[in-house]
């Protein structure tokens, strides 16, 4: 009989998974998990990175977990870690209490001059963009007290900055080297660093963590040893799996089947969280800058079929994806942009064109991305009598593209709702997070101030005043956000999903569980 | 002999420094701003990309940068830091080379001991059925691409044999299946040039002389045909066993080999101007060892050719 876990995580919350994978058994053994990664570091601050990603809060202390997207810290939802209790002093001052026991697995103690220092090192580093928007100074106020400023006091920003923060040993970073920093870190986290080869992979064990009570979900350990081996080719993580060589990797599409269909495996489905969108460059002398112009492209194709060679997506009937606590579900029930040739046209009519006179207009998207999507919204806009050309660019070229308002009429990008509907609109037209104008060159004092009415309250009146005013004008068209799987040998029976990445210390084994290493 | 190889030593600094500054020069034209790059994918200010790139000495003229790279490679050894993670280049490329050495001492040892005998006896047995088959095979294999002969291996020695495994450097037994793809290629090729250079020589008076001498013909071909066939079959391993500690990148990909390929290959998607650089004077460096190495080996394999060093390094005493 086949046998398939396809867990959903859309908006779930990760605690309830979690607090049940910590009481369901006693510690595995080990499990070897495998990431498409291969460049990154472990030291405290660093890079995104797939590794980085799946270990931060394992081998890192921060001050509190956020366990799922949206958890507040007034709610309660948001956990402590090192922080023994967080005081809201008025909307921009935090007053935070630390454990006094806390060390990290050389012995040294953590004071809060350390977690000041963490904090400045990460801003001075510039790794963490919430850090770098949100985060304005700290200040040690006792041997295990100290204030935390920030310069943004909109709702999200506490919790982002309480959350995003590795905390170490000041002594410690400032005396190490190099090679030590990223090979054997004086870690604040449940587990300690017992290998690491660069560019190959990591291995963690489960130290004699300075938390025995009140553990937050980041700080379970449900294993032993857990080793991480970067294997860049999603064929080949497919082939690791089959080959008894790894426990655990993310799979692509394409061998999703191989697994959903051998009893030997689990396969559970989770959101990507990176919601695909297309932006108009609205500059001046851009086609794109005609509202018409624009209309006539969005009603000219659908989402769906852009979404067919994508896999399994969720689509964006609107100008956001359906996943922050602040989304008004009414929106999902409005006409968006459905494909309608005979607007269409109407609009391209309006804008002065027609077939004599065809509308041109370029696309940018990343070459490294697949670009069957782009291929179908090509077909379909040539249908429509717009003829699109794919300005395809690598990640790095695309970077310095991107910010040129001559390079390109229409854009694809691709955002994440870190916790609200707002912070990922504030991403995209925000003018003081994209350096004046909005990611698409936008210059629009109305939309800025119905964005940040949508900011300051979330109110369901605001936040659809400024819904609306992104339609009526149509400085964008939402797509779709696709769906990520991972597969595990089937003596894991829950990866503990936070977010965007399982949590490795706090999956479920099954009591006959035996890793493959 | 030892005036010959300071000689040569001191010709490479010229060679790495036009290498270091044609690659330094050259990254930071390709498009792309590696301030923006380091702060990751997250949405930043431009006050957030200007501090950035302030911090990573950006804004610095081009000169001031490349003759501070230059002279801290030259002359400190150091490679500078990673524009992307921060990470110690040298660090990084002392890490790694291992696994590119492991493969290319393993591909060179594993296409000698195949290559050589096989190129010796199809030259020897030029035209036969043997010479014919052995021709027909290293062409199949030259024509077949590393990534596929690779791909090809794992399916059946890890995917359906469960033999080996298929990706990783853990330990030994994680080189046999890259080691085996990346030697297949360089195999016909090199077996090619054996035959080539053999059948050049056994048909040469000495050989013929020697058999006529009545030397068996095991004699013949390895004391008399093969020691002076070797010169440009070293030649052929010099070159492709220099080329293989540049990485073989697509062989490192394929096998999740934490490598110097895979690492270039990293840093010129991130436009990691320093570590490319980095990896490039390197693999300069570890090229022109080889053939530094490999133009010694001539003068132990053919005795005129240590005359002429020799020679040449009492000449210039005389002069002086």
């Amino acid at each position: 009989m086949k046998k398939r876990m396809a867990a959903m995580a859309l908006g779930i919350s990760a605690a309830a998974i979690m607090g049940m994978s910590m009481s369901a058994q006693a510690a595995a053994d080990k499990v070897i998990v495998a990431v498409d990664d291969d460049s990154f570091t472990i030291g405290p601050w660093g890079n995104d990175s797939s590794v980085r990603d799946w270990t931060e809060n394992t081998i890192w202390a921060h001050l509190c977990y956020r366990p799922f997207t949206g958890a507040m810290l007034e709610t309660g939802e948001v956990q402590m870690v090192a922080a023994k209790s967080v005081t809201k002093v008025d909307d921009a001052t935090y007053d935070v209490e630390i454990y006094d026991n806390i060390v990290d697995s050389k012995g040294n103690q953590i004071t809060a001059e350390d977690v000041v220092y963490s904090y400045d090192k990460l801003q001075e580093l510039g790794y963490v963009s919430e850090i770098s928007l949100y985060y304005d100074s700290a200040e040690v106020t006792g041997d295990y007290t100290l204030t935390i400023h920030l310069k943004d006091s909109s709702e999200g920003s506490a919790e982002a900055v309480l959350t995003m923060c590795s905390i170490a040993d000041k002594d410690w970073f400032e005396g190490a080297d190099e090679n030590e920093i990223n090979s054997d870190p004086a870690v604040t986290g449940p587990y300690k660093v017992t290998e690491m080869a660069a560019g190959s992979g990591v291995s963690l064990e489960a130290w004699d963590y300075w938390k025995t009570e009140d553990l937050a979900d980041c700080e379970a350990q449900n294993v032993n040893e857990i080793e991480i081996r970067c294997i860049t080719e999603a064929s080949a993580r497919s082939i690791a799996l089959e080959n008894g060589e790894i426990d655990m990797a993310e799979i692509s599409t394409d061998d999703l089947a191989r697994f959903e269909e051998n009893d030997d495996f689990n396969v559970t489905e989770y959101l990507n969280w990176m919601s695909q969108y297309l932006i108009f460059n609205t500059s001046e002398g851009r086609v794109t800058a005609d509202e018409n112009v624009r209309k006539a492209i969005a009603y000219a194709f659908d989402t769906y079929t852009m979404s067919l060679t994508a896999g399994n997506c969720v689509m964006s009937y609107d100008v956001a994806p359906n996943i922050g606590p602040d989304y008004v579900e009414a929106w999902d029930g409005q006409e968006y942009f459905n494909r309608d040739l005979d607007k269409a046209a109407e609009y391209l009519e309006a804008a002065g064109y027609d077939s004599s006179n065809p509308l041109q207009v370029s696309i940018l998207v990343t070459s490294q991305a697949p670009q069957q999507p782009y291929v179908a919204l090509q077909a379909m806009l040539a249908e429509a009598g717009i003829q699109l050309t794919i300005d395809g660019q690598d990640r790095a070229a695309r970077q310095a593209v991107q910010n040129d308002p001559t390079a390109w009429d229409i854009a694809e990008y691709s955002d994440s709702v870190a916790d609200f509907t707002t912070s990922y609109w504030n991403d995209l037209f925000g003018a003081e997070a994209n350096g004046g104008l909005t990611q698409g060159f936008t210059d629009d004092a109305k939309l800025q101030e119905l964005l940040q009415a949508a900011i300051a309250d979330r109110s369901e009146e605001n936040m659809t005043a400024f819904h609306d005013y992104v339609i009526e004008n149509c400085y964008m068209v939402g797509l779709y956000t696709e769906t990520k799987h991972i597969a595990t040998t089937n003596g894991i029976t829950d990866i503990a999903l936070e977010k965007l990445n399982p949590v490795l210390n706090a999956m479920t084994f099954a009591d006959d569980y035996a890793s493959v290493g | 002999m030892i005036r010959y190889v300071i000689k040569r030593l001191l010709i490479m600094i010229p060679t790495l420094l036009a290498v270091g500054i044609i690659m330094f020069t050259l990254m930071n034209f390709v498009p792309g701003d590696p301030a923006q790059l380091a702060l990751g994918s997250g949405v930043h200010t431009a006050a957030e990309i200007e501090a950035k790139r302030e911090a990573l000495g950006l804004n610095r003229p081009f000169i001031v940068r490349l003759g501070e790279y230059i002279s801290n490679i030259f002359l400190r050894f150091d490679f500078g830091k990673s524009l992307v993670d921060g990470t110690d280049i040298k660090w990084e490329l002392m890490k790694r080379f291992p696994h590119t050495a492991k493969i290319a001492v393993f591909s060179i040892l594993l296409t000698i001991i195949i290559g050589l005998p096989l190129g010796i006896y199809t030259a020897v047995h030029a035209n036969s059925v043997g010479d014919r088959i052995s021709l027909i095979v290293t062409l199949l294999f030259d024509c077949m691409p590393s990534f596929w002969t690779a791909l090809l291996l794992v399916l059946l020695f890890s995917l359906k044999l469960k033999w080996l495994p298929s990706s990783g450097a853990k330990s030994l037994e994680y080189f046999i299946l890259p080691t085996i793809a990346n030697s297949l290629g360089g195999l016909a090729g090199f077996t090619r040039q054996v035959r080539a250079s053999m059948l050049e020589v056994v048909s040469s008076d000495y050989v013929t002389t020697a058999r006529s001498k009545g030397l068996p013909e095991k004699d013949v071909i390895y004391g008399h045909a093969l020691p002076n066939a070797l010169i440009p079959i070293l030649t052929v391993i010099g070159m492709r066993f220099g080329s293989m500690l540049g990485g073989a990148t697509i062989i490192e990909v394929v096998f999740s080999i934490p490598g110097i390929g895979q690492y270039l290959v990293n840093s010129i998607n991130n436009r990691d101007y320093n570590a490319c650089t980095g990896c490039i004077i390197f693999i300069a460096f570890a090229f022109a060892i080889i053939m530094l190495l490999t133009d010694l080996l001539y003068a132990y394999a053919d005795p005129r050719i240590k005359a002429q060093y020799v020679a040449s390094g009492k000449k210039v005493k005389k002069n002086g």
